[in-house]
């Protein structure tokens, strides 16, 4: 019996023992945010992937990524873009601009970085109060708010109006606030607060060599500024910016040496001459962190100078034709090569497929070099001054409806880069002339820079450019003023519950 | 009626006073010795038990009648006759013993009394050593469990659904328990490439199937609450054998099979595809230029270049077919060895086993071998004590291939085999592995093969357990037990591989070891007095679960070699390195109650309290409580009368709560490092908010209501049991509740809205035919279930297409109005469309949409869900032969086009892939009346993908297997039992699926289902 008690005591006094197991969960590798953020290193992390991360061209990752980033799908939803790869259709209902309501991937990708926007509102709150380096603080800070901007014109870009959230009812996600999209004009002034308090407290530009480079700069804030003004058609206010960025503080000027590269313009794209005083703003590429697949992208996979092209994007023969003999901007297209099989492949004789001068020629620009693999380290330009060039002389003529001198000249600094006679006066007939003249320089100039879409918009002639194309490749001519926007996800249509509207014609 | 087998006795004369002594020999059918048969002089407390070899001695008066009973046999009564002192009894098995006890959680419980809703998977009929993994041979064994093999590759997964879906994204797996332990899935490691490797059983693989006693599934919430948080989707109990008292028994049990493909992919060969693509592009080209049926449609071109084909007829005629998919499949291999050795005294019982097997996949390089080892033993102390110890090991390797269903970049060799251009060699003349023209950025499938992938899975599950019962009735039992899984996967992409050479060759080592610890405190007392019975449980439960993981690799290597052997070696800027870990518990009380009144009137009752980590102090315990009640009207007196018709009835009905707590660690803010960038010339981390926590999170609660009756015919010749059931989940847990989308984080784990499930399942077991020659027994299970939504979270934003109680896997699509004929106009809403296109109906026009196809033209047309799924198995037995075959299948199930209806040149846009042979009957201007739609991609592919053109009901009987056997009549000295046998598995499918499998393919390009021949044989010595 007493071995019995025995038992039953120790039984029983087990039973209790483990009544103090504990009930605790841990997730070890993740960050309390009771501890952080607390110092300027949280601080730079924090802001590295709310103002950074989002513009990112990396795989297929961010705003401007290869694939489906917004000047990709741009290019190829403009006249000269076009694609042999099919995706269920998809690419063809962006290069014949026949995308519908039901559409994803390329057609919504840049909406859905409207959070982004909301993330950068959340991190100047989160860094405000932090007891750092105030003149550090500040910049980062602007850092942030020329991200803001930045993002919300890309979005107002391709979609229209955005739904911007204050910082409260950002804080309170639990609590449901269904928000309209903001007026054109809301969404205009948001763009433009960002962009001009950002600027005051940015440095003018990053030369080369700098740890900074790559960070945003006035000089982009500006630049952003200045296309936003374009595209709004405001004429006298994006001459102002142009104006600024022709300012010496910022240091710009064209590429005009070939250093290693086969002409000016192809060693603007080069490694040896990553961070030249040409590039406003580029997505810095290193392996392991950052790195673009340009090349799998549009290379084919039977040229002898590249190892697994996919074949994919194509500039139209129609388009490519457009280019004078001699220019050197043409040179950066391959509209010749010999196949690994030996056979040359060339307008004569455009070969089959995709991975062949078939459907039209591939937009290399960017030559073939630095890489591992896929993986391209070059740094991935984002806008240039030459951009900002031409696009002054557009403004002035457009402001003034008369062709000046210095339209011209701006005009002719672009061209004569690239090996081409200057034009003088005479070369223009009229005003829309010189208008024709300079959009088909900018295209030349710009092409598959996320650029040719905007200028056509902006000319109001995105439309007749666009049912041109159809026609040429045999589709019925559907395009209209809805195809000047993309249309929301249905799914974002649907959380409005009837406040937030789609873009008309969707 | 009399099931016994008839016994002949002679009659002798002698005085009943006279005490004899009676020899004899009691077996079972096959005349098999049984040991520890008890043999009682009716009406007194004279017994013995049968030795070793079913020998018995008893000394009885003469006249008296001697009552023989072994559990699972039907008792015999056996008068002593004079003048005979031997008797030869062989016993029939009691078909469906209501004795018999089934496990039930933290105990066992005997048929008679159940009150919940519990069904015994019966394995003996199975050839078990023919499946990798035991899930594989569950498939429509019990009515209301449904099992899904997910892929037919070595080894492949299986889903396990106990009464439908009715979670939303907590998870619908049934909580899985061994021996006890309650198991969670073994790790999955990512490859670190694109390519994935299929997807592999992780929770029943450790398992030798040979080892299994009996596996019950427990449905109803008064069978699962006694598991509260974690039983909202049943439970599955899996029992393995333990030692049995006896002599040593030795049984081995080996099998050999042979695997075939059974149905392949039905492709175009390189004249066929050239020869269509030419169609395609002529085609096209008429479009292009407005030419005849098209003029209505398209501008007409006044000038048209003329038409080159891409193929020329020389290319044609010379062209020779790659049969891509013979390329890289082959016939598979399978064995299996099985040793096991049971025994035992009164005091200490053993097992131990030990089990290898092998599997070839049918795609070259897939295979896997398992081994494990089980041992087990329990031993007695003294009166009071017991002991016990169970430990289970086992090692599961695979060799991996990549078998993801990703396409283009990412396909593997399946996609890609499908996809590739038949009429290009496997090696180009260079002897490289040749690359399609058409599909550039897709690997060539052979070149895939060279991939070095393996997985290893060691598992260990082990227990003891102290067992005192001071006093009568009493028992309490302490048991503490691990559950180690461990994995590692390491991974080399060559430069032979079209990734691999981008590269420079790829190495990634990656594992994850998870530790789950477990202590159970039980206290279990028994009680009779009069009509009163009482049995009562009490615990406590401590589960803890940790995690952690590492993984790393790297690129750019100077030699394939190394394969994964030597990361250092590879030049990669930046090799990838990870680790993660974490933890959480599992805190529980539970109770039962048990009252029984006159072994009528039933009575169940359990409550349990769970505590989990993973939630809030304020939001942890939940409260899981059910009772049951049963009436066995069979033994009511005034169905005496019917005894010989009904020899068992029951009726029983519950009602209880269980939980569903599946969310992980979703109550806190946090910050995770985001994606890299880099500023300059280096490197920068980023770091991010990455989880909005919701601190109310609490568990998801499932209400269900449960009926059912058992029934037993002709001394329980014929059994069938009705269920019906009806369940309510609440607070459903969503890991993902959508915010407003310009939120930061715009998802967050919540509890939203309710669901609704409802079934009713049936089982039928009937003995045939039986006599001592011949037996056929069949079992039939069938069960349907609807799930619903009843009631959905404040905060839903519904599409245009649904409702509140819609279906919870519906399915809202478009109405497809047939193809568009020549002359006819387009559709206001498709002005793109061209003749031989898709039609759809624009449905419902709000404003502003009327020529916009939109969601506001999507209709529910029905629910993904089966009507009802069954399974059907037959057992003859004809003297020494056996015969088994099983079919179970699914009818009613809503699915879209199979890979032969889509696969056609309308869907395949501009991009030469190979296509099944149903495009040569697509529309064409020469081809009006077909109905597979054009030749020319339709612009409105995103909509008709989700049209209702090629959808069905699609509906499949497998015949599982067909197994002989033969047990070989041998002496004893020799053997006490050898069988051999033959089986086919999956011989047969009857379907109108005119895909790959109607079970195991998904959408496309699944790993194609194989029939296997076996050969086998179990010997017990």
């Amino acid at each position: 019996m007493k071995k019995i008690f025995l038992l039953l005591t120790t039984c029983f006094s087990l039973f209790f023992a483990f009544q103090g197991c504990e009930l605790t969960s841990e997730m070890y590798d993740s960050i309390n945010p009771t501890i952080y953020p607390r110092t300027e290193r949280d601080a730079r992390d924090l802001v590295t992937a709310a103002a950074y991360v989002p513009f990112r061209n990396s795989e297929y990752d961010g705003i401007f990524n290869i694939a489906t980033g917004v000047f990709l799908t741009a290019d190829i939803a403009s006249d000269y873009g076009f694609c042999s790869w099919d995706d269920g259709g998809l690419w063809a209902r962006m290069y014949f601009a026949q995308w519908t309501p039901g559409d994803t991937r390329n057609v919504t990708h840049g909406w859905d970085f409207l959070n982004s926007i909301s993330k950068m509102t959340l991190t100047i709150d989160r860094i405000s109060g932090l007891d750092i380096n105030e003149e550090v603080k500040q910049q980062l800070i602007a850092e942030v708010q020329c991200a803001q901007g930045f993002m919300a014109f890309l979005i107002y870009d391709l979609f229209g109006p955005l739904i911007i959230p204050d910082l409260a009812t950002l804080k309170d996600p639990l609590t449901e606030k269904i928000l309209p999209r903001l007026s054109h004009e809301e969404t205009q002034a948001f763009i433009v607060n960002s962009l001009t308090d950002a600027a005051q407290y940015l440095p003018y530009s990053y030369k080369r060599g700098d740890s900074n480079y790559g960070r945003f700069t006035k000089g982009l804030c500006h630049m952003v500024l200045f296309k936003f003004y374009m595209q709004t058609r405001q004429w006298d206010k994006a001459i102002e910016q142009g104006r600024e960025l022709m300012k010496p503080e910022y240091g710009y000027t064209l590429v005009t040496d070939k250093g290693g590269a086969t002409s000016a313009y192809a060693n603007i794209f080069t490694v040896a001459n990553e961070q030249n005083e040409e590039t406003i703003w580029s997505a810095v590429c290193k392996e392991g962190y950052q790195i673009h697949l340009w090349y799998p992208h549009v290379l084919p996979n039977n040229c002898t100078f590249f190892n697994g092209g996919w074949g994919g994007y194509k500039m139209t023969w129609d388009f490519f034709h457009t280019f004078e003999e001699g220019d050197d901007r043409r040179e950066t297209i391959l509209y010749e090569y010999e196949t690994t099989s030996g056979v040359l492949l060339n307008e004569e004789n455009k070969g089959t497929s995709g991975n062949s001068l078939a459907d039209g020629v591939f937009p290399l620009k960017y030559a073939v070099e630095s890489n591992v693999g896929d993986h391209c380290e070059t740094d991935w330009i984002v806008y240039r001054y030459a951009d900002a060039l031409t696009l002054l002389a557009e403004a002035l003529v457009r402001q003034t409806n008369t062709i000046s001198s210095e339209a011209i000249d701006l005009l002719n600094q672009v061209r004569t880069r690239a090996s081409l006679p200057p034009y003088t006066d005479s070369d223009f007939t009229d005003v829309r002339d010189f208008l024709d003249k300079l959009l088909l320089e900018r295209a030349h100039e710009l092409y598959f820079e996320g650029s040719r879409r905007q200028d056509l918009i902006r000319d109001r002639s995105y439309v007749d450019h666009m049912n041109a194309k159809c026609k040429a490749f045999g589709q019925a001519e559907l395009v209209t003023d809805a195809h000047l926007l993309f249309p929301l996800r249905e799914s974002v249509i649907n959380e409005g519950k009837g406040i937030i509207k789609q873009n008309p014609g969707f | 009626m009399a099931l016994l087998s008839c016994l002949a006795f002679t009659a002798e004369a002698d005085s009943p006073q006279d005490a004899v002594k009676v020899t004899g020999t009691v077996t079972d059918e096959t005349g098999t010795g049984l040991i520890g048969a008890s043999v009682l002089e009716k009406g007194t407390t004279n017994g013995t038990a049968t030795d070793l070899d079913g020998h018995f001695g008893i000394t009885v008066p003469r006249g008296a009648t001697l009552v023989i009973n072994y559990l699972g046999f039907l008792p015999v009564s056996l008068n002593i006759q004079a003048g005979k002192s031997h008797y030869d009894v062989a016993l029939s098995s009691d078909f469906h013993s209501l004795d018999e006890v089934v496990v039930v959680g933290y105990g066992v419980q005997k048929k008679r009394d159940l009150t919940g809703a519990v069904t015994s998977v019966k394995m003996d009929d199975s050839p078990v050593a023919t499946f990798s993994t035991v899930s594989h041979a569950l498939a429509g064994k019990a009515a209301g469990l449904r099992v899904t093999q997910t892929s037919a590759q070595v080894g492949g997964g299986a889903t396990f659904r106990i009464r439908g879906e009715t979670s939303i994204n907590a998870g619908n797996d049934p909580l899985i328990i061994i021996d006890g332990f309650p198991i969670s899935s073994s790790s999955n490691l990512g490859s670190g490439t694109r390519y994935q490797a299929g997807s592999t059983d992780n929770i029943l693989e450790s398992i030798n199937p040979n080892d299994i006693e009996s596996i019950e599934i427990l449905k109803d919430a008064s069978a699962t609450a006694i598991y509260g948080s974690r039983a909202g989707h049943g439970v599955i109990i899996v029992t393995t054998k333990r030692g049995k008292q006896g002599k040593l028994q030795v049984n081995y049990s080996g099998n050999m099979s042979v695997q075939q493909m059974k149905n392949g992919y039905r492709m175009l060969d390189a004249q066929g595809f050239m020869k269509h693509w030419n169609e395609v592009e002529y085609e096209k080209y008429m479009k292009n230029n407005g030419m005849d049926v098209y003029a209505d449609y398209i501008s007409v071109n006044p000038n048209p270049s003329p038409f080159v084909s891409r193929f020329s007829e020389e290319q044609i005629a010379n062209a020779q077919t790659t049969d891509w998919f013979n390329e890289v499949t082959r016939t598979g291999i399978q064995q299996s060895h099985n040793v096991s050795l049971v025994g035992g005294t009164e005091t200490a019982q053993y097992l131990a086993s030990i089990n290898y097997f092998t599997q070839d996949g049918v795609i070259k390089n897939n295979g896997m071998n398992r081994l494990t080892a089980n041992f087990n033993l329990d031993q007695q102390f003294s009166k009071y004590v017991k002991v016990g110890l169970s430990v289970n090991l086992s090692r599961n390797q695979y060799d991996n291939v990549p078998l993801g269903d990703n396409a283009w970049e990412n396909a593997g060799v399946i996609v890609s085999a499908v996809m590739y251009s038949p009429y290009i060699p496997v090696r180009d003349e260079n002897g490289d592995y040749s690359i399609s023209p058409e599909l550039a950025q897709t690997p060539n499938p052979v070149s895939l093969l060279e991939i070095t992938d393996k997985t290893i899975k060691d598992r260990l599950l082990g227990s003891a357990y102290l067992q005192v019962e001071p006093v009568k009735g009493l028992l309490l039992k302490a048991s503490l037990g691990v559950d180690r899984k461990y994995a590692k996967r390491k991974n080399y992409l060559p430069t032979t591989t079209m990734y691999g050479l981008a590269e420079n060759g790829r190495a990634f080592i990656t594992q994850e070891d998870k530790n789950d610890y477990l202590m159970d405190l039980t206290a279990n007392y028994i009680k009779s007095v009069g009509d009163h019975s009482l049995s009562l449980l009490a615990g406590y439960s401590y589960q803890e679960f940790n995690t952690e993981g590492f993984n790393a690799g790297n690129y750019d290597f100077p030699i394939d070699g190394f394969l994964y052997n030597n990361l250092a070696a590879g030049g990669g800027a930046k090799p990838s390195v990870e680790s993660w870990a974490s933890k959480s518990a599992l805190g529980s009380y539970f109770g039962r109650l048990n009252y029984s009144f006159k072994g009528k009137y039933l009575l169940t009752a359990t409550i349990r309290a769970d505590g989990a980590s993973n939630f809030n102090p304020e939001y942890r315990w939940g409260y899981f409580p059910s009772a049951s009640l049963g009436w066995r009207f069979s033994d009511e007196e005034f169905m005496e009368p019917l005894n010989g018709i009904l020899s068992n009835g029951k009726l029983r009905g519950g009602y209880g709560q269980t939980g569903n707590s599946n969310v992980g660690n979703r109550i806190l803010d946090t910050y995770k490092p985001g994606a890299d960038y880099a500023f300059g010339t280096t490197g920068a981390t980023s770091v991010e908010v990455n989880q909005l926590g919701n601190p109310k999170l609490t568990w998801e609660t499932t209400s269900e209501f449960n009926i059912g009756i058992d029934l037993g015919f002709f001394n329980n010749r014929i059994n069938a049991s009705v269920e019906y059931y009806n369940r309510i989940v609440s607070d459903l847990l969503v890991t993902e509740k959508s915010l407003l989308s310009y939120h930061e984080i715009n998802k967050i784990a919540a509890n939203i809205g309710k669901t609704q499930g409802g079934g009713v399942e049936i089982t039928l077991n009937t003995v045939n035919v039986t006599n001592k020659r011949f037996q056929w027994t069949t079992d039939l299970s069938f069960s349907t279930y609807k799930d619903r939504w009843l009631e959905r979270d404040p905060e839903w934003k519904p599409a245009a297409y649904q409702s509140v109680d819609d279906p919870i896997r519906s399915l809202f699509l478009y109405r497809s109005n047939g193809l568009l004929q020549i002359g006819e106009a387009a559709p206001a809403w498709q002005k793109a469309l061209l003749p031989g296109q898709i039609k759809l109906k624009n449905l419902a026009d709000i404003e502003g949409t009327s020529d916009v196809l939109d969601q506001y033209d999507r209709v529910l047309i029905g629910s993904s869900d089966p009507e009802f799924t069954f399974g059907f198995n037959n057992t003859l037995r004809y003297k020494n032969f056996d015969f088994n075959v099983y079919f179970y299948g699914e009818v009613g199930r809503w699915r879209s086009g199979s890979y032969y209806e889509n696969w056609i040149a309308g869907n395949a846009g501009n991009q030469l892939r190979n296509l099944a042979i149903a495009s040569l009957d697509s529309w064409t201007h020469a081809n009006q009346s077909a109905t597979v739609p054009s030749l020319l991609p339709s612009t409105y592919k995103t909509q008709t993908d989700l049209s209702d053109y090629w959808y069905k009901k699609v509906s499949f009987v497998r015949c599982r297997n067909i197994t002989v056997g033969y047990t070989l009549p041998l002496p004893k000295y020799i053997a006490k039992q050898v069988r051999l046998y033959a089986d086919v598995n999956n011989p047969f499918v009857l379907t109108n699926w005119n895909g790959v499998d109607p079970e195991t393919d998904k959408d496309a390009y699944s790993y194609p289902n194989v029939t296997g021949f076996s050969f086998g044989v179990d010997i017990s010595f």
